[in-house]
């Protein structure tokens, strides 16, 4: 394996490989088991360059999460029967919608320093909105620690709006589209687009 | 220099050459456009079947893999973890580079565990039995939107593929690259291609395994960070859906060939969801306050388009994986009936 592509993969790892040569180096990818393991470390030691290796992450904090997700279930009550007839396989994404809302909030929104007031327990001030417009269906199980409002986790919009009420609501619709039509027929994992929300401008 | 009267065919004689030839090429044309149809067909009828048994595949087998997904400038890899079961599917995404989200889905709920914004968001997950549209199970009534083709694929995550290709005969929808493991029929690879023929949207393994068990431990979130705020869909709580937002009267005036109206919910907004079996758009109709800023026009995020407008106080938004022409052009047909 050569210099350039060993340089060339660490800038597909980084996302800062032109398009252009982006399918190709992910053609020679393909084809090597070598440069599969080299794509790996490449990942290995960007996360731990960032500080984004969490060796402590502990049992602790993962029973913390395991719990809360067995209780979350508590609050679920019994699936609605829907008609019969050809709608009978459609279920409503109303309730998805309002989970995105926060979703959107929580994952999505850009906002600067001067848009985060309030308290740490304080959803911020696009959540305000979107959750005071869904005050019955979407509320705050728990806030904790400092870090809930820390701002500028997330600097770079998707959209290209820069009104981030506008690209929350844009974020919302997109998770409610996803969940019910990104199955395996588009080719695309559902929520890819979720997790692999783009992170370039966070540096 | 005098012709030689012996090479020259009798006038009557030639017009029967003539004849036969022409019969010949006829003939020979007909056979041809005959074949044509019939591998044509063959080939379009093989690449339905070929998706089909994708989409099955995502859903019963047992999978664990990594994956490298673009969507314009953004580069992530991600490993997913899928398990089959008595107890349905249950499904882990995890980013692996880049903040160090996780989306976690069974039959019950889907859970967003989002450590760059240190929140987990708790919804109800849908089921991903969304049926079909009649034009995917008619071969003859797709490929009036959509030519079908399976091509020999490369060599990808150590596995051998098979290559779909779906090119849309408008540019109302976008074209498909879908490569599929031969053994398996899941899939491995693909672009969603534009209308300009560029890739907007990709997705590639670097490596999967098949496991016959995958143990709980794999599909538990493992994350870390100090502290979360939990947000929970709560749609059945009593009096939840008491604010409805818009009456269920709305509906696009012009939708593209082949698209049909798949689902329509009504609550806090109204979402219709219109789809020819591959290509989908989203309509939304939500009330603004007056002090809400509306989106007014086109906006773009990878392959997704919106296009937004205000009527009266009601903002219609059209989300979808296809052109921006063509949520522009339903969004702005969109009327109350």
């Amino acid at each position: 394996m050569n210099d350039k592509l060993k340089e060339e993969m660490s800038a597909l790892v980084d996302g800062e490989l032109e398009l252009r040569s982006t399918r190709e180096t992910i053609d020679v990818l393909l084809q090597s088991d070598e440069l599969r393991v080299h794509w790996s470390r490449c990942h290995v030691v960007r996360d731990v360059l960032r500080h984004k290796v969490y060796p402590d992450a502990g049992d602790q904090l993962r029973d913390r999460v395991r719990a809360q997700l067995a209780d979350e279930a508590l609050h679920f009550p019994p699936r609605r029967l829907m008609p019969r007839g050809w709608r009978n396989t459609l279920k409503p994404v109303a309730g998805l919608a309002l989970a995105a809302s926060v979703a959107v909030v929580a994952i999505l929104a850009v906002r600067g320093p001067q848009q985060l007031p309030g308290p740490p327990q304080t959803v911020q001030a696009p959540a305000t909105r979107v959750v005071a417009s869904t005050a019955s269906t979407i509320i705050p199980v728990s806030t904790t620690g400092e870090h809930a409002n820390r701002p500028g986790a997330l600097k770079r919009l998707q959209w290209s709006t820069t009104e981030p009420a506008v690209a929350n609501r844009l974020n919302a619709y997109l998770l409610n589209h996803s969940e019910l039509l990104g199955g395996p027929m588009s080719g695309m994992h559902p929520y890819a687009r979720i997790v692999g929300y783009d992170t370039t401008g966070q540096r | 220099m005098g012709t030689d009267l012996r090479s020259v065919p009798h006038p009557s004689l030639w017009r029967n050459m003539q004849a036969r030839m022409c019969l010949a090429i006829l003939g020979g044309w007909l056979c041809a456009i005959y074949t044509h149809a019939s591998i044509a067909g063959d080939t379009s009828d093989n690449a339905r079947q070929s998706l089909d048994r994708m989409a099955r595949a995502a859903q019963t087998l047992n999978y664990d893999g990594t994956f490298v997904y673009r969507n314009g400038s953004t580069m992530q890899s991600m490993r997913i973890i899928h398990r089959s079961g008595d107890e349905g599917e249950r499904e882990r995404l995890v980013a692996l580079s880049g903040a160090a989200r996780e989306v976690l889905r069974d039959r019950e709920r889907v859970t967003c565990i989002l450590p760059d914004r240190q929140s987990v968001v708790v919804a109800k997950s849908r089921p991903r039995n969304f049926p079909h549209s009649k034009l995917f199970e008619s071969n003859a009534g797709f490929a009036r939107f959509y030519t079908l083709s399976v091509h020999g694929g490369e060599r990808i995550a150590g596995r051998h593929t098979s290559l779909v290709a779906v090119d849309p005969h408008d540019r109302f929808r976008y074209g498909y690259r879908i490569w599929m493991d031969r053994d398996t029929g899941l899939l491995l690879r693909s672009e969603l291609i534009n209308e300009r023929g560029e890739i907007v949207e990709q997705l590639v393994y670097t490596n999967i395994d098949l496991p016959a068990r995958i143990p709980d431990e794999l599909l538990e979130p493992a994350i870390s960070g100090a502290g979360y705020t939990w947000y929970r869909d709560e749609e059945d709580e009593p009096g939840a859906a008491a604010t409805t937002n818009a009456e269920p009267n709305w509906y696009p005036g012009w939708l593209p060939d082949g698209f049909e109206l798949r689902e329509r919910t009504h609550d806090l907004v109204d979402h219709l969801v219109f789809s020819d079996g591959l290509a989908s758009v989203s309509v939304f109709i939500e009330r603004l306050d007056t002090t809400s800023k509306p989106l007014d026009g086109l906006d773009s995020m990878g392959a997704l388009n919106a296009y937004g407008s205000m009527v009266g106080e009601f903002q219609i938004t059209v989300v979808g994986e296809v052109p921006a022409a063509t949520v522009e052009r339903v969004g702005a047909s969109i009327t109350r009936r």
